[in-house]
């Protein structure tokens, strides 16, 4: 009997499932947040180090700036061929003289089928991912957002923190700072 | 220019606490070292002048209080010192000489600066905004560190740095909180945090080579904890090479400045 994991992989689903456990990781629209997200909190002269120029840069009042970076091209589906059946009606007589030079006649008809190949036009389909960053007036990235049918990626890699488990609040009294000049706090 | 003196001390228990913070094997908590990040704060701005409103620039400014480290608008250049405050002369044997002349003003005045930039002397007139409510959290960041309340104190420095950009010990106690707080939810965030308080450890001591010297240690040690297990070794050879291209900045350039400058 068959593992268990040997099982699920079978098939026509596993394939593709095998194919990207292979390859570590597939590429999604989650994975491609998961890059953007990586960069909040980061510069954009970092991000500009990385990504190169971005194609739009919207100043905000304030000081702030969106950055927008396009990226589009075209996956092109080749057409499909078919086989169409093509029928030929075949008939006529034919003579044929003796030797004693009289003719004899006859006729005949028949069908011939061939298979005519017939290839359809090729599919274009136009693929774009449009991001923006939008950061603050020192540079730093705070926010982003995207649009498109191709904004994909492979998620990163990102290794946790082990876990600080954080300590419970003290308890103490809260001061606000001027009861503090005042030395009512201790 | 809020608050200046920048007590390595704190770097360092950064640079330790980093590596222990990812340590899983620790046996038991380190001691928590936020009281003693935050008693410098707690003496000088519980000080009675600090409750007024006084007039705060908005450069960071270099590890010798004069020279402007990272300029926070369009008036003042990094690399700018600052001379004069008000019609008085930078007070060499103060500790935070710019600092104590702007708090002779009060926080919606204008004032004089004067300034020397590339060997010629500038004067320019700023708009100061009220410090007081930048002191105020601070003070508030560090009481609460002080009582080990990691998560206000994270968030009274988030505030203040929306206020004024942070000095490079004041990043390092916001670090630190925000760390034991348990807000890093991953490590690239948490070497990323550490990587940019040495980054301003760099900005804030890149005026002269005599300084960069005196942080080489902190930075290579810095360099060293990024390259281990959950860092980031870009992160390191980035540090590294902002740390060299400072030194380099500072070794060479004294020939181009005064062929320029006359």
């Amino acid at each position: 009997m068959p593992a268990p994991f040997t099982r699920a992989i079978d098939g026509r689903v596993g394939v593709p499932l095998l194919l990207c456990l292979m390859l570590s990781a597939c590429a999604t629209t989650s994975g491609y947040e998961a890059v953007l997200q990586t960069w909040v909190g980061d510069s954009t002269d970092h991000l500009v180090s990385v990504w190169g120029v971005p194609q739009q840069v919207y100043m905000q009042d304030g000081g702030g700036k969106v950055m927008q970076y396009e990226r589009s091209g075209q996956i092109v589906l080749p057409g499909q061929t078919t086989y169409q059946a093509q029928t030929t009606y075949t008939n006529g007589t034919v003579s044929a003289y003796g030797s004693n030079g009289n003719a004899i006649n006859g006729s005949y008809d028949g069908t011939s089928t061939t298979y005519v190949p017939h290839t359809s036009a090729p599919t274009v389909i136009p693929t774009q991912c449009v991001t923006r960053f939008t950061a603050d007036s020192s540079g730093r990235i705070y926010n982003w957002t995207w649009q498109g049918n191709s904004c994909r990626a492979v998620a990163p890699k990102i290794a946790t923190v082990a876990k600080v488990s954080p300590t419970p609040s003290p308890v103490y009294q809260k001061c606000t700072a001027d009861q503090l000049r005042r030395g009512e706090c201790s | 220019m809020i608050h200046k003196s920048i007590p390595l001390i704190c770097l360092c228990a950064s640079a330790l606490l980093l590596v222990r913070g990812n340590a899983a094997t620790v046996p038991s908590a380190p001691p928590s070292p936020l009281p003693s990040m935050a008693q410098s704060y707690l003496d000088e701005l519980k000080k009675p002048e600090y409750a007024a409103a006084r007039c705060m620039l908005s450069p960071v400014m270099s590890s010798d209080a004069m020279t402007v480290a990272i300029s926070g608008d369009h008036i003042f250049a990094a690399g700018d010192t600052i001379i004069a405050v008000g019609g008085e002369q930078v007070d060499l044997n103060e500790k935070n000489p710019v600092r104590a002349l702007l708090m002779k003003h009060g926080g919606d005045e204008a004032v004089q600066v004067k300034l020397r930039r590339a060997d010629k002397e500038l004067a320019v007139t700023v708009k100061c905004t009220n410090a007081k409510p930048a002191y105020d959290l601070m003070l508030e960041a560090a009481y609460s560190a002080s009582k080990n309340d990691a998560a206000t104190c994270s968030d009274k420095m988030n505030a203040m740095r929306q206020l004024h950009a942070l000095y490079a010990s004041q990043m390092s106690l916001a670090f630190q909180c925000t760390r034991i707080a348990g807000r890093f939810t991953n490590a690239a965030d948490l070497a990323r945090g550490y990587y940019e308080v040495n980054r301003e450890v760099i900005v804030e001591n890149a005026w002269s080579p005599d300084a960069l010297g005196r942080i080489r240690g902190t930075i290579l040690t810095a360099v060293e904890n990024l390259k281990k297990p959950n860092g980031s070794p870009l992160l390191a050879d980035d540090l590294k090479a902002q740390f060299d291209q400072a030194l380099a900045a500072k070794s060479q350039p004294a020939t181009a400045s005064t062929s320029t400058g006359h």
